[in-house]
């Protein structure tokens, strides 16, 4: 291959090619920002986000916790009133038997 | 499978100890609940050692001085067992229906320590005297025409106890508790006839 000839191939090699008719909109598109719209559609919602998730356990628990314990309190309070109840009605009876075998016993003892 | 004698003896031995355990068992309370059945009114009071610890514990606790006073009685029973049925008329309940419990205090040991009968009227008091100058228990089965009571304190309990027990000191009057159980429409009704029944023995 002569000088001449090898000029002519680089020369044919290193032409310039005109851009294809769509390629600026191709890059525009490929550059263009997602849309607001776009971007809550590929978001996940917050319930898949663990996050979240955890986040709206603790407030649920923080929620449901003091009522809970409030009403076993509750609970508790009203079984020893309950109890206390009925020991002293117990001890009552048991009173009351007492003084009346106290007063057989004197009056069978006055008796004989 | 060979037997020896060895074997035999332990066997026997263990035969032993399981009535002797048997025999002490507590007395089943519930085959006190057909005395009941053709009574006016009848007062269920049943209390074991978890239940007295919770009521304890709320003695005392709106201020009060005499159930401050009785916590020191009350904290080292272990059951507390109160049956009382009144009747409108006589022969509504059957006397043989106590005996089963008066066998079982006499078999487990609990000292006769008031027996009275007068007319139709039996009253015993027994006590459980373990030996270290304190009472084990106190029971009282009494029988009336128109009323029958049964206490069973199974516990330790002093003399001072008794006293307390027996006295006015610490322990409210049953017209005013039973008022307090029935605050409301009750109370109106209650304020007559009912509280004299029920106290009035």
């Amino acid at each position: 291959m002569n000088e001449e000839s090898l000029e002519k191939a680089l020369r044919e090699s290193l032409r310039r090619e005109p851009a294809p008719a769509d390629f600026a909109a191709k890059v525009l598109a490929a550059t263009r920002p997602a849309s607001v719209t776009e971007m809550k559609a590929k978001a996940k919602p917050w319930i898949a986000r663990p996050m979240a998730l955890a986040l709206a356990a603790a407030i649920g628990a923080m929620a449901i916790i003091p009522s809970v314990v409030l009403e076993y309190h509750r609970r508790e309070e009203a079984r020893g009133q309950k109890a206390k109840h009925d020991l002293l009605i117990a001890l009552a009876i048991t009173r009351n038997q007492l003084q009346q075998v106290r007063q057989k016993v004197q009056h069978t003892g006055k008796a004989q | 499978m060979k037997i020896t004698r060895q074997s035999l003896i332990l066997f026997t031995f263990a035969l032993f100890a399981l009535a002797s355990v048997a025999s002490a068992q507590d007395f089943d309370f519930k085959k006190l609940d057909k005395l009941g059945d053709h009574a006016k009114s009848s007062t269920n009071v049943t209390l074991n050692s978890d239940v007295l610890k919770l009521a304890s514990a709320f003695l005392g606790s709106d201020g009060d001085k005499d159930g401050e006073s009785l916590k020191s009685l009350v904290a080292n029973l272990k059951a507390v067992y109160v049956r009382e049925y009144e009747f409108d008329k006589p022969g509504q309940y059957d006397e043989a229906d106590l005996e089963p419990l008066r066998k079982w205090l006499k078999a487990s040991n609990w000292n006769t320590i008031v027996d009275v009968k007068e007319d139709k009227e039996y009253t015993q008091v027994y006590m459980q005297t373990p030996g270290d100058g304190k009472v084990g228990g106190l029971a009282i089965v009494s029988s009336e025409p128109t009323e029958v009571s049964v206490i069973y304190v199974d516990g330790p309990l002093n003399p001072a106890d008794i006293r307390k027990l027996s006295g006015n000191m610490g322990i409210p009057d049953i017209g005013k508790l039973t008022d307090e159980a029935a605050r409301g429409a009750a109370k109106a009704n209650r304020k007559g006839t009912d509280n004299k029944s029920k106290t009035g023995k």
